[in-house]
């Protein structure tokens, strides 16, 4: 299947090699719940995600994005991850909403948008 | 020191692991450093003082100037920074200590040979010109990169420097404070992220479109300041609250004020330039004639624009009392709840904004009515009617009279009947701001009477509602927006136990053991199970506009519907079991003892043999006994509905499907056993979904995405080998053994002869009991015909059978004495041949085309494992046909 089908909190994600994405998800705080050769299933609180494996990837453009939104730590994780820590870049952008956001791609180059709030300071 | 404010390690975790290591006077001095930046004053004290052995050290008094700067104390930080002059830690402190102390001068003595090369002495240089230069200060930090508080605080810096420019650049400033927010909060400085936001605030106030959002900017910063920020940065917060919480208009008025004292502030300096000016020539012996002029003139110019000023001053001043009269006016007005209270206190409240009386009334009949008054009432009422009138009808507010006997009148139209208030005395002076102000009154009285109104109308529909809520049987609660308790009526208060003043206007997610029930409304649930604490309930959540209405029923009433909906209900027990044939009551005993046990059940015999009696006896003798037992023939059930019907649909699932959703049988099963009947007989693609749903005990329905939890136990029945079908690639073994954790099986009843003449007795005593007649007796001639046949049908097959003969009894007979013509047709003997190798042995072993076609092919992919090409051949048929018959039965 090339392109995602999004039904409510399910996506099904089209890539190259399941078993090789689904830990970019985990770090995602997802979690395993199935797997095989021709597909992984992993979940978090509020949504389910299926990896399904494909041949072939579409162009960049008819690719499906996702949206997942974290909690800082996460987000912090995936941005070291990413090999991004050097002090002197910026951080992930942070919308005037107060809300960080990071743009990421999986491991198949599925561009996913993660974004995660700021943390409530204790009153 | 610059080290530790460069490192982007949180403090939390650097100060755990300081505190961590062996007690010495370095490790108090670090962890000094690292508590004073994480702002643990109190800690830091501590470790400074348990640090006496390096208390003459440099670094010692370095630490102390910083832990005084953190704290908000820059005359201490200095006195610490001075004992250590030689360091340029020490120095860079100092700066930064008669930097918040104002001394700017000072600042850059300090800093004096040092900015170049110490990162620390470089950020205090940038920010003592930030207002002042900011340029400059943009140019001090230009390339500067370090990371943990330093790289936060040049970015905070730099964002003062762009807001301080002019014009000012807010939004380079809000992406310097961007990526300066990110590092803080991974660092968990509270004070310098508290400093940050309130940045945030005011570039946010200086964008467009970012007004509201610098509110919330000063809201997160709020609690850190309060908490960890010095007093300079409180009373920065104070300000910024100011600023952002003042009302437009007040901005508007101070602007004007501004303007003119600037104006005052021009004509002051020229004339005094001119002054000096006339001096010089007058000294000077020059000609003075002209400048005397100038002179004059700038003195008029300054007296009149010093008159200006007062006189907006003053005016401003009026405004503003008279302003907060009205505003206290119509604060009382809207406190008063009914139109009766209205009417009385409308005079009193509006004679505080001046005059001597006020009266409210109505014109009726052509006469003005007062309603009430405060004050003496005025004589010259009566000869106002016509003009009370006209005001009435304009709907605008009026001053009449002149200078001794000047009228208020304010029009008050409201929907029941029009009211006028006259004011005597009022509106001396200033009279068209008066009448702006009468206007205001007269808008806010028919705004208070129209709102009691509506008040009573809401009042009479939410009695309606209630009474409405409670007349239901079922359990309701509405929530709002918020997911708060708007309303319970009597069932659901009982159904969840709670008392309504408890509830409502709560949130639901924090009422205790509730929190499930408002997780399913906030998923708008449709009829599913949710476990509370005290009772399983059946919950359907619908949203409306601006919150949502949950109807629950307790699950025992759920499940006399399910009972309803699927015909189905357990009847029989162990006692309706009649054998004693030794495999018999072997398979009964098994049965007893697992019904205890919570775990799936295969029971396999032939057809009639008592599978489903079987299985309604276990479900009646286990705990689950009281919840529902709900049966599904998946023989019976056609292929293209059984999913549907095992897991339920959503409301447009398919075409027909049923607005609303359907729940399947898993979910109608609750937490009671739900038989699958002739499993042997489910499509293959299916037993892959039923397998799914037994591994992970939940459920989606048909086109929705949610995961329902099964909790229902499994039993299911075959008359088919299994195993067979298992090798022949028409069941999954992997479905197998989970289904078949316990194995029973049921002999056939050729198979228990001695069991056949009880059987038959018990069936004509059933009869007997239900026709109310004597029981029959069987001839024992009769009676060995019955033990000899062989019984294709099994039991059920001879409680047909005994129930047809004995009908067909006279009603005077006492016995059966004649074999049954299907016995004495198909003979009792043993049939003459065995049936060829392969062959059903009975009507309901024959197998259908579609599965043997499933099996063919199965079998042959499995021969040639999996090699398309070479099974199209051998089954004789095109590789595209092959492809359509595998994507067909599920084969892979």
């Amino acid at each position: 299947m090339s392109i995602a089908r999004r039904s409510g909190e399910l996506v099904l994600l089209p890539v190259l090699d399941p078993g090789a994405a689904a830990p970019f998800y985990e770090l995602l705080g997802f979690v395993v719940t199935s797997e095989d050769h021709e597909e992984v299933v992993l979940e978090k609180p509020g949504m389910q995600l299926v990896l399904e494996r494909v041949d072939e990837l579409e162009k960049d453009n008819g690719r499906p994005r996702i949206e997942v939104n974290v909690d800082i730590d996460i987000l912090d994780r995936v941005w070291r991850t990413d090999g991004r820590d050097d002090p002197t870049l910026p951080g992930p952008t942070l919308a005037p909403e107060g809300v960080f956001e990071y743009r990421a791609r999986d491991p198949s180059g599925n561009r996913v948008r993660i974004t995660a709030p700021l943390p409530e300071p204790d009153r | 020191m610059i080290d530790e404010l460069g490192s982007d390690q949180p403090l939390s975790e650097r100060l755990d692991a300081a505190r961590a290591r062996p007690p010495s006077a370095e490790g108090a001095l670090e962890v000094a450093l690292l508590a004073a930046l994480a702002m643990r004053t109190q800690e830091a004290a501590s470790a400074l003082a348990g640090a006496k052995d390096v208390a003459e050290s440099d670094r010692h008094a370095v630490i102390s100037a910083l832990a005084a700067l953190w704290s908000g104390d820059p005359r201490r930080a200095l006195v610490a920074a001075d004992r250590a002059p030689d360091s340029a830690d020490g120095r860079a402190l100092a700066a930064e200590a008669l930097r918040l102390d104002g001394d700017l001068a000072a600042v850059h003595a300090r800093l004096e040979g040092i900015v170049e090369g110490h990162a620390f002495a470089r950020l205090v240089a940038a920010h003592a010109h930030v207002v002042d230069d900011p340029r400059r200060a943009l140019a001090l930090l230009w390339g500067f990169e370090a990371g943990g508080l330093l790289g936060a605080r040049a970015r905070r810096i730099r964002a003062r420097a762009w807001l301080a420019l002019d014009p000012p650049e807010p939004v380079r400033a809000r992406d310097e404070l961007s990526a300066g927010v990110w590092r803080l909060v991974r660092l968990g400085a509270p004070d310098e992220l508290g400093r940050a936001y309130l940045l945030m605030a005011e570039v946010e106030g200086q964008l467009e479109q970012g007004r509201g959002r610098a509110a919330q900017w000063l809201a997160r910063a709020h609690p850190l300041l309060v908490r960890t920020g010095t007093t300079f940065d409180q009373e920065l917060l104070r300000r910024a609250f100011r600023r952002f919480g003042r009302r437009a208009i007040d901005r508007l008025v101070d602007q004007d004020l501004e303007q003119q004292i600037e104006g005052l502030r021009g004509a002051g300096a020229r004339a005094s330039d001119l002054s000096r000016a006339a001096e010089d020539a007058h000294s000077g012996g020059g000609q003075s004639g002209r400048i005397e002029q100038d002179l004059r003139d700038a003195l008029g110019d300054l007296a009149e624009k010093g008159e200006a000023l007062i006189a907006s001053l003053e005016s401003a001043l009026v405004d503003k009392e008279r302003t907060g009269k009205l505003v206290e006016v119509v604060r009382g007005m809207f406190l008063l709840q009914s139109r009766a209270a209205l009417d009385k206190e409308i005079p009193r409240l509006a004679l505080s904004l001046g005059g001597e009386s006020a009266t409210l009334g109505v014109l009726r009949d052509g006469a003005f009515a007062p309603v009430s008054e405060a004050g003496p009432r005025p004589p010259e009422l009566d000869g106002l009617t016509s003009a009370l009138g006209s005001v009435l009808e304009e709907g605008s507010a009026r001053i009449l009279g002149g200078d001794e006997r000047v009228f208020g009148i304010v029009p008050i139209r409201v929907a029941d009947a029009d009211r006028v208030l006259v004011l005597r005395g009022i509106g001396r002076g200033g009279r068209a701001a008066e009448v702006d102000r009468l206007q205001v009154l007269s808008s806010v009285a028919v705004a208070a009477y129209e709102r009691t109104r509506s008040a009573e109308a809401l009042r009479l529909a939410a009695a309606r509602d209630a009474a409405t809520l409670e007349a239901i049987r079922d359990a309701i609660v509405t929530l709002d927006g918020d997911g708060r308790v708007r309303a319970i009526n009597g069932a659901g208060a009982a159904l969840l136990a709670v008392a309504r003043a408890d509830v409502e206007g709560r949130p639901l997610a924090e009422v205790p053991g509730l929190a499930a029930l408002a997780e399913a409304a906030r998923r708008g649930v449709d009829d599913e199970t949710v476990s509370l604490p005290h009772v399983d309930v059946l919950v359907r959540a619908r949203q409306y506009d601006g919150g949502t209405v949950l109807t629950i029923q307790e699950l025992g009433r759920a499940r006399q519907l399910a009972h309803k909906l699927v015909g189905s209900a357990a009847r029989f027990t162990f006692d309706d079991l009649i054998g004693e044939d030794p495999a018999f009551v072997d398979a009964v005993a098994d049965a007893r003892r697992v019904a205890v046990a919570d775990v799936p059940i295969l029971i396999t015999g032939e057809s009639g043999t008592g599978k489903e009696l079987l299985a309604q006896a276990i479900h009646n003798a286990s705990p689950r006994a009281s919840h529902p037992f709900v049966g599904v023939n998946v023989a019976a059930i056609p292929r293209e509905l059984l999913e549907s019907e095992l897991f339920g649909y959503e409301s447009g699932a398919f075409t027909g499907a049923r607005a609303g959703g359907h729940a399947g049988r898993f979910e109608l099963a609750g937490r009671g056993t739900i038989l699958l009947d002739e499993i042997g007989d489910m499509p293959y693609e299916m037993q892959a979904k039923l397998l799914r749903v037994l591994q992970e005990r939940s459920v989606l329905r048909l086109g929705g995405t949610r995961a329902i939890p099964v909790h229902a136990r499994v039993i299911a029945t075959t008359h088919r080998d299994l195993e067979r079908a298992i090798e022949d690639g028409a069941f999954r073994l992997d479905l197998f053994y989970r289904l078949r954790v316990v194995h029973l099986r049921l002999p056939p009843l050729r198979e228990r002869p001695l069991d056949i003449p009880r059987l038959v007795v018990h069936c004509l005593e059933q009869h007997a009991s239900r026709h109310e007649r004597p029981t029959l007796s069987v001839a024992p001639r009769v009676m060995a015909e019955l033990v000899r046949y062989r019984w294709p049908g099994n039991v059920r097959e001879l409680a047909n059978l005994v129930e047809g003969v004995a009908s067909l009894t006279p009603l005077d007979a006492r016995e059966i004495t004649e074999v049954p013509r299907i016995i004495q047709r198909t003979g009792s003997a043993p049939p003459a041949r065995a049936p060829a190798a392969g062959a059903p042995s009975s009507p309901d072993e024959v197998e259908s085309l579609e599965d043997a076609e499933r099996r063919a092919v199965a079998k042959a992919l499995a021969a040639f494992e999996g090699n398309i090409l070479q099974t199209a051949k051998a089954l004789g048929v095109a590789r595209g046909t092959l492809y359509r018959k595998m994507e067909r039965f599920g084969l892979k």
